[in-house]
């Protein structure tokens, strides 16, 4: 045996593993700091500093005290700090791989804040952090056009139309003045009339100067049904011409009212506003509350998804290992918060978080999460209360209800002097100052957000650097409401959901600014409007010109057809039946003379 | 490193037997390349301070596999968690899951499973391999090897004689 045993080496392993405790006792502290440093460093890509850590051993508590992670993406400000935090785990459930807390207490936790020195990137985030309050601040700017420019836009539908009248004018003009040189004129008529009384005079003596008479008058007859014929012609011409012409003008009345539609619809003159007004007021800040929530929410996914499935998405936990467990009798959480106090250190005052059961397998121990919030140290004496609970089920359905209720928030300072006002007023709108009140509730299935939350800004202050006299108008009128409500409803998937904003500035701004507004619109309006009448006027009194034209051109197409059609069916038919009357008396007088006379 | 290298090299030119070095060694793989603080650890230790091998060898060992297991680390982690969550093996990991011993000793850590598992399918190998090459080294390079003035020097060198006083304790 003592070939292959040193039981001698006994002592040394004692020594050994002693030496090991000796270290891990004195060094625990050190050992996880630079764990926490370097790992947390390797997982964020930015700087991570903790001031100290201090390890207790019986009952086991980590005390970390002011921590500090650089946010990658702006390194002069940390993505997350806190001053202290003392968490007493139950080290033999961590033995068997699990980190159950019994109770947590994390101390001014910051999002946010400016960190002493500029932390160091290891790894640049890709993508550029847009901002959110540059999004919601970049306010519609409204300029009514200019009404001599305007007119000058050829898509204008009244300039066209004024133009097509003259072309159609000009167009039936020459059309017609080509038919009025082949229509008889006055001299023929009058040859006409010498020529029928001609006939009518001749005296008929033989057969022989009847058939003449019948020959010259036959011959008349043709020439004037020529003539008529083409007085016809120029008659359905000029029906038509009057068609396009009035057809032309109808659409030259109507077009100011379309041009108007069209610019008001090009301008936007309708939608002025209010509710980008509102997004700009309620939006903004919850909006930026919402991307910076989500922004921590992707910070702590991977260790909030604890499931093996979304555990092996995570290339990054997968790298250093996991634990993976199966049945157990009394199943616990991979990792579980019994019981602990957060105090969140926000620009608004300090909020204090009581947790309870905080975990994601909550099918294990059959029980919700639950956090309550609560503050009566925020800005201006305000004071908040809300419940929050989840539960995500084995399947991985994922249920949350929440509900919240603020009282007299301070938002920004209470007493604004001139400087105050200036540096507020980076954007067309932002609110200065104002009381919050405000109550809300949501509910969450999976990833399917529900939430209404419902607010009251008592005596706002808002403020511009806008220029333009109705901007200043809409700030003047929002700074003399004493109570602005609203209604914020947010609907859809929690990754992107749809905000609706429900707000009576509608109502205060379509009180005062937007009668200012309106006049103005409605200036606008009758200025455009009258060039636009003018330029129709002008053309329709060119229309009135030719109309008159027109009429005598009708009149005399009328007295010449009617001329004509005398001669034809009423004199020189007469003339005709004349002698054949004279014709027959002559026979039956002969006849007489010869048979009894 | 200087002292890993001393403690080699002490190994490799003492009278100590060819397999003594190369059991130290593969002991020290195992506990160089799973995670320091585990179970199976505690027992790698006791074999290696109390079965009869190279004390120097096995830390050398230890040192140089500790820095291959931090390469090879996400790689025993992929193997242990196909393993523990391939279907065809759920029963068993279920049922080893019952004994607390089991789940002290962290099977059920994908990296301590994966890596234990290859450190032990690699021991033997590695044991025979290393046999044969400090034979070969002993027969055709130590001789050769001792004739350098750096060698003479580090064997004249305290860190020499402290590690050579210490084998011959043991």
């Amino acid at each position: 045996m003592k070939k292959y045993f040193r039981w001698q080496g006994l002592l040394g392993l004692i020594a050994f593993l002693a030496f090991i405790a000796a270290i891990i006792y004195i060094f625990a502290g050190w050992i996880i700091k630079t764990g926490i440093e370097q790992g947390g460093g390797w997982y964020l890509g930015a700087e991570v500093n903790v001031e100290a850590v201090n390890v207790n051993w019986s009952p086991f508590t980590l005390d970390i005290v002011e921590f500090q992670a650089t946010d990658p993406k702006a390194p002069e400000f940390n993505a997350m700090q806190f001053k202290q935090a003392k968490a007493e785990v139950d080290l033999w459930q961590y033995l068997l791989g699990k980190v159950i807390v019994d109770d947590l207490t994390l101390a001014e936790l910051e999002f946010g804040g400016k960190r002493a020195s500029v932390g160091e990137v290891y790894r640049v985030p890709e993508g550029k952090n847009t901002s959110q309050t540059e999004q919601a601040g970049e306010a519609k700017e409204m300029a009514l056009p200019d009404v001599k420019q305007l007119l000058k836009d050829a898509d204008l539908i009244t300039v066209s139309k004024a133009e097509q009248l003259q072309t159609v004018y000009q167009a039936e003009k020459e059309q017609l003045a080509q038919i009025k040189d082949n229509l008889p004129d006055e001299e023929k008529l009058d040859f006409y009339k010498q020529k029928v009384k001609e006939i009518q005079d001749t005296k008929v003596k033989t057969a022989e100067d009847l058939v003449k008479l019948k020959a010259r008058l036959d011959e008349l007859k043709a020439e004037i049904k020529a003539d008529k014929k083409q007085i016809s012609q120029a008659k359905d011409s000029l029906q038509s011409s009057k068609d396009n012409l009035k057809q032309a003008v109808t659409e030259l009345k109507q077009a100011p009212d379309q041009d108007w539609q069209a610019v008001k619809t090009k301008y936007q003159l309708d939608t002025f506003e209010v509710e980008d007004v509102a997004h700009i007021v309620f939006g903004e800040k919850g909006r930026e509350y919402y991307t910076q929530g989500m922004e921590i929410y992707q910070m702590l996914k991977p260790f909030l998804s604890t499931d093996s499935e979304s555990a092996t998405e995570e290339q990054a936990i997968v790298d250093v290992g996991q634990f993976i467990h199966f049945t157990e009798d009394a199943p616990q959480p991979d990792w579980l918060i019994k019981q602990g106090m957060v105090s969140v250190k926000t620009p608004q005052g300090l909020f204090s978080l009581d947790l309870s059961e905080i975990n994601m397998q909550h099918w294990k121990r059959n029980k919700a999460s639950l956090i309550e919030v609560s503050s009566n140290q925020l800005k201006g004496n305000g004071q908040i209360s809300g419940k929050i609970d989840f539960f995500k089920a084995k399947d991985g359905n994922f249920l949350s209800e929440g509900k919240w209720l603020l009282e007299q928030l301070q938002i920004g300072a209470a007493q604004l002097d001139e400087e105050t006002i200036q540096s507020a007023a980076k954007s067309a709108l932002s609110l200065a100052a104002a009381k919050l009140f405000a109550d809300g509730e949501f509910k969450l299935n999976n990833f399917d957000l529900d939430a209404v939350i419902k607010l009251d800004l008592l005596d706002p202050t808002f403020v511009t650097n806008a220029s333009k006299g109705w901007q200043k108008k809409v700030v003047q009128a929002l700074n003399d409401a004493a109570k602005i409500p609203a209604e914020i409803d947010i609907l859809g998937s929690v990754m992107s959901p749809d905000w609706k904003i429900h707000s009576q500035i509608d109502e205060i701004i379509k009180g005062s600014v937007t009668q200012q507004l309106d006049a103005k619109l409605t200036e606008f309006k009758t200025d455009l409007q009258s060039q636009l009448n003018q330029k129709v006027a002008s053309s329709l009194k060119l229309s009135d010109q030719q109309a008159g034209e027109l009429a005598n051109l009708d009149a005399w197409l009328n007295d010449a057809d009617g001329t004509l059609n005398n001669l034809l069916d009423t004199q020189l038919k007469s003339v005709v039946d004349q002698e054949k009357e004279k014709a027959k008396e002559k026979v039956k007088d002969k006849l007489k003379n010869l048979f009894g006379g | 490193m200087l002292t890993t290298l001393a403690k080699l090299f002490i190994a490799l030119n003492s009278e100590n037997s060819p397999k003594q070095i190369s059991y130290a060694i593969a002991l020290g793989m195992i506990i160089g390349l799973t995670p320091l603080f585990s179970l199976h650890n505690l027992v790698i230790l006791f074999l290696a301070f109390v079965v009869r091998v190279h004390l120097g060898a096995f830390f050398a060992g230890w040192t140089v596999f500790s820095i291959l297991g931090l390469l090879f680390a996400p790689l025993f982690a992929s193997l242990g968690h196909g393993l523990l969550t391939l279907p065809a093996l759920a029963g068993l990991w279920d049922t080893l899951y019952q004994s607390t011993f089991m789940q002290l000793a962290h099977f059920h850590h994908t990296t301590t499973l994966g890596s234990l598992l290859v450190s032990l399918i690699v021991f033997y190998p590695l044991v025979r391999l290393l046999n044969h090459l400090i034979l070969k080294y002993r027969t055709h390079i130590m001789a050769y090897v001792l004739k350098f003035k750096i060698v003479q020097t580090l064997k004249a060198s305290k860190v020499y004689k402290a590690y050579s006083q210490l084998q011959g304790a043991q």
